[in-house]
């Protein structure tokens, strides 16, 4: 057999568990692409392109040993978004990037899974102040990244989209 | 939920996962007009999610497309394995060889083996190949593993042709089996020298 490292440890946080992406998120996550929410983080896509997303994000944990958790909700074990590092072609750095779904918005759950994801990226996975890709659109992501403590830095490009580059503090300095 | 993937050794050639190091050469095909029959070319960012999913394919179904390696070298020469990606109607049995490395019946050797630990091992009562009515290669390839074009079977989009592999219980002990086999032993030998089109 060839060992298939797929390091991806659960996070609990208060009222969070961050998991591995699961085969039963497939029709929650496509369900979201067709959403105009999904704009800012790589949406529309379709069924099929659901689908491609869910198992490259697995297969982007072997690749590169980091990547995106699944963020669920630990009373109901929903699935209600992402958090966790990307990087891939294209990108200029590896980078902590988050979605929530629609019922999850509000409450804080983008910022309670994406500091902990934070947290854990520059512990064990060597990422510490890692930037994130902001559509200059996407006023909530730019509210979060200010009360994550992160400043903007510059202004570039993702995949031919322009965005601001937030850099977030070191985790020590965030405490 | 980590599965691990098996290795199938052939005479020739060792079929492993995908991994990390063997992604320049997939990129090398995927991102040239070698791949216009499997969605290409990509570009770089198409390429490595692609390759990314080949790896998730394994974690969701529990099957995905081997890495082609050379027994004694460790050299790629393209993959080969299963396929089923959303929109597809049944499970595909798929292969793609590098240019470099066409011509020597690996994918072939690559893709009878692969076929077998579907049936043998996964068991597997059928499956097709959804082929470019262009890309001549392959229905050859087809036709020699005794997949025969099924009129009857779902298409992808309708630009596909279904190709569907003869069932286990045919294959077994078949004419068409002994073909394969010997085919591949030919192949194997140095001193046979294949003539006619060239085949993957």
């Amino acid at each position: 057999m060839t060992a298939m490292p797929l390091p991806i440890l659960v996070i609990e946080t208060a009222r969070l568990i961050l998991r591995a992406p699961h085969s039963t998120d497939l029709k929650p996550l496509a369900d979201f692409f067709t959403t105009e929410r999904s704009h800012t983080v790589g949406g529309p896509r379709d069924a099929a392109g659901a689908w491609d997303s869910l198992v490259a994000r697995l297969g982007h944990w072997s690749l590169n040993g980091y990547g995106l958790w699944h963020i669920t909700d630990k009373a109901t074990r929903a699935f209600v978004g992402w958090t966790g590092i990307i990087f891939a072609p294209g990108w200029q750095e590896p980078e902590l990037g988050w979605a929530v779904f629609e019922q999850a918005e509000g409450k804080g759950i983008a910022a309670e899974a994406a500091s902990a994801a934070r947290r854990y990226a520059a512990l064990h996975q060597g990422h510490d102040g890692v930037i994130s890709y902001i559509r200059p659109t996407n006023a909530r992501s730019r509210a979060l990244a200010h009360r994550l403590g992160a400043t903007m830095e510059d202004l570039g490009e993702l995949r031919g989209t322009p965005c601001e580059i937030w850099r977030h503090p070191k985790v020590e300095e965030a405490a | 939920m980590s599965h691990s993937i098996p290795v199938i050794e052939t005479e020739r050639l060792v079929l492993r996962g995908p991994e990390a190091e063997d992604y320049p050469n997939f990129e090398a095909t995927f991102s040239s007009y070698r791949a216009r029959f499997m969605g290409g070319p990509l570009n770089a960012y198409e390429s490595w999610m692609l390759y990314a999913a080949e790896i998730g394919h394994w974690q969701i179904h529990g099957f995905g497309m081997w890495m082609i390696h050379d027994k004694q070298t460790d050299e790629t020469y393209g993959m080969a394995g299963g396929w089923m990606p959303a929109g597809w109607p049944e499970r595909e049995i798929a292969w793609i060889i590098w240019p470099d490395a066409a011509g020597h019946g690996y994918a072939l050797e690559a893709t009878n083996a692969a076929r077998s630990y579907f049936y043998e091992t996964m068991g597997w009562e059928t499956a097709v190949s959804y082929l470019d009515p262009k890309n001549l290669d392959s229905i050859r390839l087809a036709e020699r593993l005794g997949a025969v074009k099924d009129h009857d079977a779902t298409t992808i989009d309708g630009n596909d042709a279904v190709y569907r592999h003869p069932s286990p219980q045919a294959l077994q002990g078949s004419q068409i089996a002994h073909g394969i086999e010997m085919e591949i032993s030919h192949y194997a030998d140095p001193l046979f020298k294949p003539k006619g089109w060239a085949l993957d």
